[in-house]
């Protein structure tokens, strides 16, 4: 089997929390 | 205050001890069940951590999976809800770049490799992506399980 990257995972990030700091 | 409770997790988060930023995450929501920085944290620190199913577990309401529609999918997917994953993704209106990576890569698990070379070879138009060393190998994987 070929390799497959999981690229959606890198999509996966924090909102940004600098209004609530 | 929940200034310092976003100061710590935010801090937790930067040093991915995401363990310590769901009990702050947890903290936030049980004075303020509907704060919707905390819940998102809780749920993407669960997807840190590959716990999947406890992140799918966190969705009790239908606009909390409307905020996070690519996160959930995601989650559906990691867990191999793959008929799932693809409902919900064809819920969205217009589906960001990031929902067609997901949806590609649901298709290669489900070995459509047709389905996954169409959206890829849409997707290599775009930014990014015919200088992407992932992308490229992914696409010559798919390629490759095709025949
Ligand atoms: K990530």
């Amino acid at each position: 089997k070929p390799i497959f990257f999981d690229l959606a995972f890198n999509s996966v990030t924090f909102p940004s929390l600098d209004q609530r700091k | 205050s929940l200034e310092q409770l976003f100061k710590e997790l935010d801090e937790y988060i930067i040093n991915s001890q995401f363990k310590k930023a769901i009990r702050v995450c947890n903290k936030i929501l049980s004075v303020n069940g509907n704060d919707s920085e905390a819940f998102q944290c809780k749920v993407i620190c669960l997807m840190q951590l590959s716990n999947f199913t406890e992140a799918i577990e966190c969705f009790k309401k239908p606009e909390q999976i409307q905020s996070m529609q690519f996160e959930y999918s995601y989650c559906l997917y990691s867990t191999a809800k793959y008929q799932e994953a693809l409902t919900q993704l064809e819920k969205q209106s217009s589906k960001e770049t990031k929902s067609l990576e997901l949806e590609a890569q649901i298709y290669y698990k489900l070995e459509n490799y047709q389905k996954t070379i169409s959206i890829y070879e849409s997707l290599l138009s775009k930014p990014g992506y015919s200088d992407s060393i992932e992308f490229i190998t992914n696409l010559c994987a798919v390629y490759l399980d095709a025949g």
